[in-house]
This record gives structure tokens, sequence and C-alpha cells, in this order.
């Protein structure tokens, strides 16, 4: 009993959770476009890094050199060296990295030679700190995100409950008894017969008629199963014997 | 005066009940095996004399009822309608005669008269039923012979009783089970409806029982030759009573049940329950039936390729010599004949040989599982199985047989009971990896992708096929 209502709510939880994601991932798909244009329209957006055209064997020049390079390109949406509050140098794509954290904004300046590379708009920062509602209020992101992690860990457990629940036991409620119900060992009368004209015909040939007496020799839920009725050991689908309505008798 | 005439006798009994056996005994050596003529299903007849007659034998297929639902019990069925044999001798199991009765219930209201080989009494006295032949010809009004029909008991007994009824003018009145009360009044309900308008070999009470039974067949062949409004008339009547053929099996059963108790005495033995050998609780046994069963075809497989060598030996072995002889001898000829020769017929007819001596050995190892009575205990574990693929149980041998020589596969398909069953079964086995007749799998591939493409197409659709069969056979589940 315990185990069909854990199996109740283990598909309410996968039917609800799975609701959730999809709103969180209609939330992001929907922020990934509009957010950008909203808050600096015109920008392109960057995933990475572009990766400096010249091998980095040579020395890369020095950041204030490479700052004031950048700053003569006169890159877009950069007014001046104040507006900078990240400038790093990534060593493996030998290029500098020149930031403006509060727009999400970066510029891309080649190590060697202080040319401009690519600039735009900076997307994973700005997904991962105002997605998912952010953007109202950070705290609301959190509310929105925050359930994920914990009911993820829930979704894998019901899922295997799902999954492997049925496996272990299939059996289907039947208001009649029939032949399959049976177990081994029991005796009952045959009460009636269902299904098509054919499998009636050949079954009752077989000895299957109402009134008579059957015992069950085997019946192991998989697989055939042996009645033994009028001196005979019948071999039975499991689908042929639920067709054959039956009463148990009492010994 | 005996008239010298051509007597024909029906065999007919259902499966096990030592039908073969008696038709064996009964023709020796004079039978001759063949089809039934247009049907795939096999048909033995024979003849032997009696004191200077000659009398020809038909075995009938062995079918368990005589309704419509297969081809078996068709032809039975139209064979005594059309051909009119003089007598049917009908064959049951004395150790088992409460089931085997049925088909002499459904045989006896037909218009050729019946005797009854009572055979297997060896075994119903073991096991402690004493049948009286004499009360049993009373209750039925038909001739009985007991029989020991593979100690060749009663085989003389049985020539002499048909012989006396042939040429001795006996009166032969036999019990028939009738219907009760109200399905009488139904009966003569549809009597009336079909009067006059039966075609002509079929007896007409016979014909408004099968109507009442919704027999398919008969159906079918009214429908054709009532006229419509009639017709509608009767589906009326019988839509509204669907279980007629319930209600007939219950009275046969009830006919055969008031003269089993009149002739047999059983010492004590709880007829509800059965003993089982050890070896039929391992055989049928959950978790070590499909071992044991792969096991003993295996062994079987492996007797029959043993015993089959002296055979393929012949045929492969002698084989190059009798080739480069032949060329030699043929050194005049044109080269085509010495290829036709050499080549062509040479080897075709030695691998004939060799192919011949597998399937000797394999029928021979098959036919034994048959005769024990193991070959049901393998469908019954291979049920599982098989049915997941759509399948009975029935088919595994065959498709097991495929493995080792297609050929051997294709023609155990025989024994699978219907159609679409047996095209299934076939093709199955013929297109699955790992067959002995690869080549065919390797025609369609070729013949369907480009060339040089084939041969990873080849292997790649083989390798699907497997995976699909295995994957349902062992992880998916139908809800049946």
């Amino acid at each position: 009993m315990l185990k069909k209502e854990l199996l109740k709510w283990s598909r309410k939880l996968h039917k609800w959770v799975g609701v959730y994601i999809s709103i969180l991932v209609a939330i992001w798909l929907v922020e990934m476009m509009v957010l950008p244009a909203a808050m600096n329209p015109g920008f392109p957006t960057l995933n990475q890094a572009p990766q400096a055209v010249i091998s980095s064997e040579n020395q890369p020049i020095p950041l204030e050199q490479a700052l004031k390079s950048l700053m003569d390109q006169q890159p877009d949406g950069l007014s001046s060296t104040a507006e900078l509050d990240e400038m790093v140098y990534l060593p493996k794509k030998g290029v500098y990295r020149f930031a403006n954290r509060e727009r999400y904004l970066e510029w891309y300046v080649e190590a060697k030679t202080g040319k401009m590379l690519t600039n735009g708009f900076d997307l994973n920062s700005l997904m991962k700190e105002k997605a998912m509602l952010g953007w109202t209020h950070p705290i609301i992101a959190g509310i929105v995100r925050g359930p994920f992690y914990f009911l993820f860990v829930f979704l894998g457990i019901t899922g295997c409950y799902i999954v492997f629940y049925p496996r272990r036991k299939r059996k289907r409620r039947q208001s009649v008894m029939t032949l399959s119900l049976l177990k081994k060992g029991q005796v009952a009368v045959v009460r009636g017969l269902f299904g098509e004209q054919r499998f009636i015909s050949r079954v009752s040939a077989m000895g299957f008629t109402p009134d008579t007496q059957v015992t069950t020799v085997q019946n192991s839920k998989r697989g055939p199963l042996i009645a033994y009725l009028r001196d005979t050991q019948v071999g039975l689908s499991h689908g042929e014997a639920a067709k054959i309505q039956v009463e148990g008798i009492e010994q | 005066m005996s008239e010298k005439r051509n007597i024909t006798i029906a065999l007919a009994g259902q499966p096990n009940t030592g039908k073969s056996t008696v038709f064996n005994q009964l023709t020796g050596a004079r039978q001759h095996v063949g089809n039934w003529p247009g049907k795939t299903v096999e048909q033995k007849t024979g003849s032997y004399t009696c004191q200077g007659h000659v009398y020809h034998v038909v075995d009938l297929p062995g079918t368990y009822s005589l309704t419509a639902n297969s081809l078996e019990e068709t032809i039975a069925r139209d064979f005594i309608f059309e051909k009119r044999p003089d007598i049917v001798v009908v064959v049951v199991d004395a150790a088992q005669l409460e089931r085997t009765m049925y088909l002499l219930s459904e045989v006896l209201p037909l218009p050729s008269p019946v005797i009854l080989a009572l055979n297997m009494m060896d075994v119903a006295e073991k096991e402690g039923c004493h049948i009286n032949p004499d009360i049993l010809e009373q209750q039925i009004g038909v001739p009985v012979v007991p029989m020991v029909a593979a100690k060749n008991k009663g085989v003389t007994e049985l020539t002499e009783a048909v012989h006396q009824f042939v040429y001795g003018r006996k009166e032969y009145i036999p019990s028939i089970p009738i219907l009760k009360g109200n399905h009488q009044r139904l009966l003569t309900q549809i009597q009336s409806i079909i009067k006059g308008n039966v075609p002509s070999f079929y007896p007409e009470d016979w014909i408004v029982l099968k109507l009442f039974e919704n027999d398919a067949a008969i159906s079918t062949l009214m429908g054709n030759h009532l006229p419509t409004d009639q017709w509608r008339k009767l589906t009326e009547i019988l839509n509204q009573n669907q279980d007629g053929s319930l209600v007939m099996a219950s009275t046969r059963y009830a006919w055969i049940q008031q003269i089993i108790n009149a002739a047999i005495e059983r010492t004590s033995r709880d007829r509800s329950e059965v003993r089982r050998g050890r070896f039929d609780k391992i055989a049928t046994h959950l978790f070590w039936g499909v071992p044991l069963a792969i096991v003993i075809i295996l062994v079987a497989f492996i007797v029959a390729v043993t015993a089959s060598m002296p055979i393929i030996t012949i045929g492969t072995s002698g084989l190059p010599t009798l080739i480069t002889w032949t060329r030699q001898t043929l050194t005049g000829a044109p080269d085509w004949m010495i290829a036709m020769i050499a080549d062509g017929l040479m080897t075709g007819v030695g691998m004939a040989t060799a192919f011949l001596g597998f399937m000797v050995g394999m029928f021979l190892v098959i036919g034994i599982i048959e005769d024990v009575g193991y070959m049901a205990r393998v469908a019954f574990v291979a049920d599982r199985f098989m049915s997941r693929i759509g399948l009975h149980g029935k088919s595994f041998l065959p498709m097991f047989s495929s493995l080792g020589c297609n050929i051997a596969g294709v023609l155990g398909c025989r024994v699978v009971d219907s159609w679409q069953q047996r095209m299934m079964t076939l093709v199955m086995g013929t297109h699955r990896a790992m067959c002995g007749c690869v080549g065919t799998c390797w025609l369609c591939g070729c013949a369907l992708f480009r060339q040089h493409d084939a041969a990873y197409y080849n292997h790649v659709a083989n390798d699907a096929c497997c995976l699909v069969i295995l994957y349902r056979i062992f992880v998916q589940t139908n809800d049946c």
C-alpha cells in the first residue's frame, strides 16, 4: 500500500517538477534574447574570448600599454578607462580582457600587438547574475532558481522508482476471478469464457466448459501456466487464462 | 456372398492417441506419404488386406475437434462429407478417455459409420482405470475394439471388426449428444428457415447444429446459399444466441461423462491431483526449464550430426576425386559439357547427399524428442519469449533449427499452427544472423544497396534485426 502511495506521489512530483522546469527554461530562453538588447542595445553577444592570431611565444605587451592602445582605437561604448573595472590577461588565448561588469560589456585586445580584436556583450556573466527574473531583484532569482537543485535530486529518486516499479510488480486489479489469478494447487470451477468465437470454441473443445473442475498445476505469473482438467494437463498463456472465468472452491 | 469392392477406411483421432501407430500397424510398409491435394497438410494413405479383401486406409489429420478453426479440421471434416468413407475408425486414449472422446462425439453425427479403437489400454490399467469395452459398446452403440497398438495387440481384432461391419450387415444405431429443452426450440427455428436450401452433401440437421455453434465455414456457406431475407432472419436469431459453441461443448462433455461413468471403474485415486514426474517438473520449471531445453536441443543437434556423419562424408569426401576422374574421362568432350557434369551435376548431387544426411539426422532426433513428449515442454518454456515477438512457443524449434541449417528450420515450420505464424517463423528464421543460409540475407542486402556498401549494410541490417528481436524477447514486455 505504501509503495502504491509512493508511486502515486512520484508521478505527481514528476509532473509538477517537469512543469516548473519547463517554465524556467522558457524564461531563460526569452531572457537570453531580450536582456542584452534591453540593457545595451546594438552590441553583439560574445560567449567566448576570441583567439589571438599570433602564437603566444613572444612576450605580451604590458597592461598599461595595452590599455592605452585600446583607448587609441576608440572602442564602442567605452569613453574612458575609468569605466573599466576588470582588466585581465588570458595567457592561453593571448588576449587582454577589459570589462565593464555593470553593463556586461567586454573588450578584447590582442596581447602582442595591442590591436582590438572583438568587443561585445558578455552573455555568460549576465545570465549567471541576472537571469531567472534576477533583473527585478536578486532575491527573486534566488527564489525562482533555488528549489531547482533540491528538486533535481528528488526527481532522480522518483524517476528511478517510476521506471523500476512496474517491472517488479505487474499486478492488474481485476474484478473477475480468472484462471490466471489462481495459485499453484488451487482448485476452481469454470464459470464462463470471454473472448472471440474462435478462442471459445477451441478452449471449450479442450474441456473448459461451465461447471468443470480445474486444478492449477503451475502458475508463475510469467510465461504460460499449466491447468489440469479431465485427466489432461493443458498449457495456456496468461492472456488465454485471463479469459477463463472461474470460481474458487474451498477444499 | 460378399462382393469385392473398394473399401475406404478413414482413421481419425486426437493427437497423441496412437493414431499413427495404428496406421503403421495396419498398413505396414504399404503406405504413401504426401500432401492433401492443394494443401500443405501431410496426408498418409495405405492399404491392407483382410480375408482377401483390400482396404484403403486414409489417415486424417490429428485434431482436437472438428470446428472450422484450422485447416486440418476442415480437411478432416470435408473428407468425411465428400468422400464418404465406408468406415471411420476413431482412436481414443483409454487413459484420457474423457478428453479424447470429444472427437468421437463430433464424428458420430457425421454420415459415415464409426468404429471406436480404444488404444493404450495398458496405460489405463497401470493407472487403475478398468474400462469395460462391452458396456462402452452398449452405451455408445458402435463396435469398440480395445488395443495396445504399440505392442501390436488388438490390430487383428480391429481388422476383423471392420470386416464384420462392412460385410456383416449388423445393425448400427449410434448414440449422439442431443441438445436439451429450450435450445431445441432454437434449433427447430433455424431449421424452418434454412429448409430446402442446404447443399446436397451436408445433412440438414448437422447444418442446423453448426449454425447454432456459429461455425465460421458453415456460416459462410449458408450465407451464399440462402436468399438474402432468410439469411438476415437467420443472423438476427443467431446474434441473440452467441454462446452456441459453449453450450454444444458442454452438451458433448455431459454425454461423454454419462457414458464414462457407466463404463469405467476407477481404483482410488484423487482425480483433481496430477502426478508429475521429476523430469516434468524440471522441464517446465520457471528458471531451469530454458537451460534444460537449450542443453537438450544442443545435444540433439550433436547427435544428429554425428549420426549422419557417414552419409555426409560420402557426399563430400568422395567428391573431389570423383570430379577429377570425371574430368579425365571426359577430356575429349566439349568444355560446357565437362563443366556441366563435373562442376554442376556432381557437386550438386554431392551437396544434396550431404544435406540429405543432415536431414536424416535432424528428423530422427526431432522425431524422438516429439514422441517422447518433450517437444511440448520446450514449446511451453519457450512460449514466454516467443510471445514477445508475436509467435507461439511451437515456433521455437523451427527458428532454433535455422541456426544450423535453414532448410531444416523451414521444413520444421510445418508444426506451427496458423498460416501467418508459419510465415513469420519462416521469414524470421531465414533473415536472422548466424543462420545457415546467410546468403539470402546478403542477396537482399546487395539487391537493395550499392555494391561496395552492401557488405557494410548487410552487417548493420543483420545486427539491427538481431538487436530488435533480442530486445523484444528479453527486455520489452507486452501487456496482455
